[in-house]
Formats: structure tokens, sequence, C-alpha cells
């Protein structure tokens, strides 16, 4: 109990102190980085749309192109008269 | 602009109370005083969230407890982690410096024993540490620190008990 009563009036013995001056500066200025480092929902939304809208682009424009190079391939391939089998010789 | 001024509204009313709990957990001003910018960011964050089931200084203590007992426990992982890479041999990497007691609220000639006492109160489990340090060193109440807590009150003088009784065997092992 005696030790107890120690222990209290130790701890007891402790000052509250004022936090510096310029705390809230600090706070200030890393709050302020902090809502500049973090993008909007709204931005992220733009930029997904954006992503996709590009994706599918590219998609229509391949398949478009790849239609049109294959028919010009093989029109090639029979005026020059080549052979466009995987068989080399004729047994 | 209003929020702002609610903003410092908030950290007048309590950055006092924030520092000096985190100064009592911590020991140290320079940690102190960062922990304090970290909760105040944390609170400007969370403040629509906050509900009013609680009060505002209820709902402020229990976020600097459990910003406090983390940096606690990223310390000592940090100091176990030198430890082991000093049994391993590893010099050539750059070593953490740990920091030294430095409590501004505590006078010259009581340093010493504060300090032995102090540092035995960081070896309690933290809940005993916590219901400590809320009665003793800040002085709330037992229904206080049962609301902070979300305990009983019972629960509560439990705790103290328990860490003084802790306490007493620790400090008679140092005697020895």
């Amino acid at each position: 109990m005696k030790q107890n009563d120690h222990i209290e009036k130790t701890l007891n013995r402790i000052n509250k102190v004022e936090p510096s001056a310029y705390l809230f500066t600090r706070i200030e200025s890393k709050i302020q980085s902090f809502t500049n480092s973090t993008v909007s929902m709204k931005k992220v939304m733009i930029g997904m749309a954006l992503t996709c809208l590009l994706l599918a682009l590219n998609v229509v424009i391949t398949s478009t192109n790849s239609e049109t190079n294959s028919s010009s391939s093989t029109n090639l391939l029979d005026e020059l008269n080549m052979n466009t089998s995987n068989q080399l010789y004729n047994e | 602009m209003s929020e702002k001024n609610d903003f410092h509204e908030i950290y007048k009313d309590h950055s006092k109370m924030v520092f000096n709990l985190c100064l009592n957990y911590l020991q140290n001003t320079e940690d102190a005083e960062e922990a304090t910018q970290d909760i105040f960011v944390k609170i400007y964050g969370k403040i629509d969230g906050f509900r009013s089931d609680s009060t505002l200084k209820t709902w402020i203590y229990r976020i600097t407890i459990t910003h406090c007992l983390d940096v606690i426990k990223a310390k000592t992982r940090q100091k176990r982690f030198g430890f082991m890479q000093s049994l391993f041999g590893k010099s050539g990497e750059e070593e953490i410096p740990q920091k030294n007691f430095n409590h501004p609220g505590v006078e010259l000639e009581d340093k010493e024993s504060l300090q032995e006492l102090l540092e035995l109160i960081q070896e309690l489990p933290d809940n005993q540490k916590t219901a400590l340090i809320l009665k003793s060193m800040d002085g709330l109440a037992g229904k206080e620190i049962a609301e902070i807590m979300k305990i009983t009150d019972k629960a509560v003088e439990s705790l103290l008990s328990r860490a003084k009784q802790n306490l007493k065997i620790k400090l008679e092992q140092t005697k020895d």
C-alpha cells in the first residue's frame, strides 16, 4: 500500500507542458502536403474512363487493320505466284 | 475557411492534452512532437467520420492512445531488427539511433527516479499501461478512463491494481 502511494506521488510530480508554438504550422504544412499528394476520386474516374476509351479504340483499329492487311498480302502472293503451304517437297 | 477555423479550434482545445499524453507514452520530446503532428493529421482526415456517440475529447484520447501504442510497437520492432542485424554482423548498414529519455515535464531532481519508473511502466501490458498513465499522469477519473478504454469502471480498477502490483514487483527486482 505504501509502495502504491509512492508510485502515485512520484507520477503526480510530472508537470504538464505546453507544446511548441510552431507545432500547428508544421501540422498545417503536413496536411497541405497530404492533400496535395492524394488524388481525388473524380480524377481517378476520368483517368479510368480515358484508359477504357483508348483500349476500345485500339481494339477497333487493330481489327480493321488486320482484315485489310491479310487481303493485301494474299493478293501479293498470288501475283508473285508463291507457294503459301508449309510443304517443301512434292513426293 | 470555416473548416480551417474549426480545426484550429480543435487544435487549441486539445493540443496540450495530446502532446502531454504522447510525452507520457513516448518519454521523448521529439517523438511526442512528431506523434502529435501525425495525430492531428489523422484527426483532420477522420473528423467527417466522427460520430457523436462519444465526446470529441474521448475520441481524440482514443486516437492518441492507439497512435502512441503503434509508435512504441514500431520502435520495439526496430530495436529487435537492430539486435538481429548486430547478431548476424551486418555492420555496413546505417544504425537507427535510439532516442534518450527527454521529458520536459520532469524536474531535474526527480529525473532519475521518474526515468526508472517510466521505463518500468513501458514494460507493462498495453491496457495496464494505458490505465495507469490516464489515472496517475493525466489525472482522469475512473469513469472517464472506462469510457475511453470502452470497459467497465470495475475493469479499470482491476487494471490499475494489477499495474501497480506489477510495478511494485519490478521495482523490487531492480533494487535487488
